[in-house]
């Protein structure tokens, strides 16, 4: 009963992410699609095909690549055609979403050449932090302890992590 | 009597100390993650998918079994006290359940929702027990047409679940077949789309891809949210007794939930949560005192929650016999049944009995686990809502960066689950559901396969699969879920304007 409520209030929300003609931004995802289920198509034929009675590695993909293409194309003359009301809107604390991806990249950035105690503990801090609820001393102090105990508790397990420059 | 024997056997399996262990744990995360609002069972299973690797097939299955229904009988616990539903399959409870709160009955309900959950649970697993093994013997006829059929009906009918319409979900459909074929192809040892590197080479694992899209993505959409503390009242042990009229009023509506709900399980789809609906409904319609609905009825508690467990039980019945998902938790069951070698379906009773019936025996003493955690135990669960959020996510990621990591010590997988986790957060934003992208990608090889063998059996003539009963009739049942919502739709549309015309 209340979704056509929600898509209204997103649609609302959303009015102002569109191109000229009232076209939705949503379009971008299908026709990033398209782009690449032409790639795909392109690179699957490449393979051989073979027949229908004597299949080929190719011939799979290749019709992978025709579903692909079939269905990014009509997805994007039904955005053009009727809009979608796009996706739902950002929440308030949005800014997190990159800065928890940017924290998940420095250890994957640092986890072989740092080990994984510094590496957990930089990125168990960073997102700490980014939640933004803890003093600076704290967020150290929960980073190295957090480090330290999953470090323990995943070697426990036979986990095989990498230490990096330290001994241990 | 073949089943008392295998039911037997699998207890004999059960009581060793791994698949103790691994039962315990199961049952009391999936109270914790269906406690939890917005960390869900498919979640938690996700996260704890890599660190299963360490465990013996068994054991890992009867983990990630007990977090998918035991979630359903935490998801209960938030809708009662708070109002929000711990889970989507609790939506329902919050009607009638916050309301019984407000008039300080919060511990009936909190009782009735746990031993209707444990009664519908047992009933559902008895249940699982007699249709498994037949289906099971049935699905031993197939060959590789009827495999590609059934790999084909899963999509068709797991399509339906995607949230947008049907070209959406084809779309999806082939991403996920297209990521299948990235790597070294089994039949003819071809590399495709490996572009010479050796992480491509062996193809995408379905472990990053999993975590990314369901763990971290789920972390991501619960951290945008400002605020991290929910505030809650406790419940005292002594509440937790309903009266004795609380309770006759709940036998009906369990027994009618548990009939509801098993049903809705064996039917592709979000069953459990159209189960509770159903059941709500239901018990509307019965009751002497409809009137109460919605100012906290305890038959409003009763039969939704017994509706879920059922239902969650009879999801598991295509997943064994058929090794088909009907619904987004078993996709990832089914994906961590292959990842332990394990092919779910008509020949896992004989190839694996030990996994068949260690899981059924586990689902038995699970259940009893489950109704002392959340009835003596309540108080705990209720205190985990009060752990600070940020460590919690903090947590969260830190666990499954490691899972990922420690499959292959490869840090490919690192970047694969990260921009999984931002595909996720981005579908959940287009209210698309991540199981669509999943599935294709776990059975994908299965579908390429017995696809390249009927063409041959076939000698490329497809109209063969239409000589074949059982394929024919998985196709025409798949296409039938396809057209059939957009058909009704329309019907509606066409009915709607004959009756404007017939006002005018």
């Amino acid at each position: 009963m209340t979704e056509p409520a929600t898509l209204k209030q997103v649609s609302k929300k959303n009015s102002g992410w569109t191109f000229p003609g009232g076209v939705s931004w949503a379009i971008v995802v299908p026709l990033l699609v398209l782009v690449l289920a032409v790639l795909y198509t392109i690179g699957a034929v490449s393979y051989e095909l073979g027949t229908l009675a004597s299949p080929k590695s190719g011939l799979f993909p290749a019709f992978v690549g025709i579903l692909l293409l079939g269905a990014s194309g009509f997805c994007l003359y039904e955005e053009i055609a009727r809009p979608s009301p796009g996706p739902e809107p950002l929440g308030p604390a949005w800014w997190r979403v990159p800065a928890i991806c940017a924290s998940i990249g420095v250890f994957i950035y640092l986890l072989k050449p740092a080990g994984y105690l510094i590496a957990s503990t930089v990125m168990t801090a960073l997102l700490i932090l980014f939640f933004g609820r803890r003093t600076r001393w704290a967020v150290v102090g929960i980073a190295l302890a957090t480090a330290a105990g999953s470090y323990y508790f995943f070697k426990l397990l036979g986990v095989p992590l990498p230490p990096g420059p330290l001994p241990f | 009597m073949e089943s008392v024997t295998g039911l037997l056997t699998g207890f004999a399996f059960l009581v060793s100390p791994n698949n103790l262990i691994a039962l315990v744990a199961g049952v009391f995360l999936g109270t914790v993650v269906g406690v939890l609002p917005g960390l869900g069972p498919i979640g938690a299973m996700a996260i704890l998918l890599p660190i299963s690797f360490q465990m013996e097939a068994t054991s890992a299955l009867i983990l990630m079994a007990g977090i998918f229904y035991g979630a359903q009988y935490g998801g209960s616990t938030t809708s009662i006290l708070m109002n929000i539903p711990g889970e989507s399959t609790s939506v329902v409870t919050t009607i009638d359940g916050y309301q019984m709160t407000k008039r300080g009955r919060a511990g009936a309900a909190l009782a009735v929702s746990a031993v209707g959950s444990f009664i519908a649970g047992t009933i559902a697993v008895v249940l699982l027990m007699i249709f498994a093994p037949i289906l099971g013997q049935f699905a031993l006829r197939f060959g590789a047409p009827e495999y590609f059929a059934l790999t084909a009906f899963g999509l068709m009918v797991l399509s339906r679940l995607t949230g947008g319409g049907l070209a959406i979900a084809f779309m999806l459909v082939g991403i996920g077949l297209a990521l299948r074929t990235v790597g070294q192809e089994m039949m003819y040892s071809v590399s495709r789309f490996t572009f010479g590197s050796i992480d491509l080479w062996q193809g995408f694992e379905l472990t990053p891809v999993v975590v990314g899209l369901f763990g971290i993505a789920e972390v991501l959409i619960a951290a945008e949210e400002e605020k991290l503390v929910l505030k809650i009242s406790s419940v005292r042990l002594r509440e937790l007794l309903p009266t004795r009229r609380e309770w006759r009023r709940s036998v009906g509506p369990i027994l009618r939930g548990t009939a509801v709900g098993f049903p809705f399980g064996l039917i592709p789809g979000p069953a459990a949560i159209l189960s509770t609906f159903a059941s709500y409904a239901l018990e509307k319609r019965v009751s002497k005192h409809p009137e109460e609905f919605g100012k906290g009825a305890i038959e409003g508690v009763a039969g939704p929650e017994s509706a879920n467990n059922a239902a969650a039980g009879g999801t598991l019945v295509p997943l064994l016999s058929l090794g088909v998902p009907f619904a987004p938790p078993t996709a990832l069951l089914l994906g961590a049944f292959i990842i332990h070698g394990v092919q779910p379906g008509p020949l896992l009773l004989r190839e694996h009995p030990q996994v068949f019936w260690g899981l059924v025996a586990s689902m038995y003493a699970g259940n009893v686990m489950l109704l002392i955690l959340n009835l003596p135990m309540i108080g705990l669960f209720v205190s985990i809502l009060r752990l600070p959020r940020d460590l919690l996510l903090a947590f969260i990621v830190l666990v499954s960066v490691v899972g990922v990591y420690s499959v292959n010590n490869s840090v490919f997988d690192l970047l694969v689950m990260l921009f999984m986790s931002l595909v996720g957060y981005g579908m959940r934003k287009f209210r698309l559901s991540p199981a669509t992208l999943v599935l294709p990608l776990v059975i994908g090889t299965l579908m390429e396969e017995s696809l390249i063998r009927t063409l041959m059996l076939a000698r490329g003539d497809m109209s063969y699969l239409l000589t074949r009963p059982i394929a024919l009739s998985l196709l025409g049942i798949g296409a039938a879920s396809l057209i059939a919502p957009v058909a009704w739709r329309r019907f509606g549309q066409r009915k709607t304007k004959k009756e404007q015309r017939a006002v005018r």
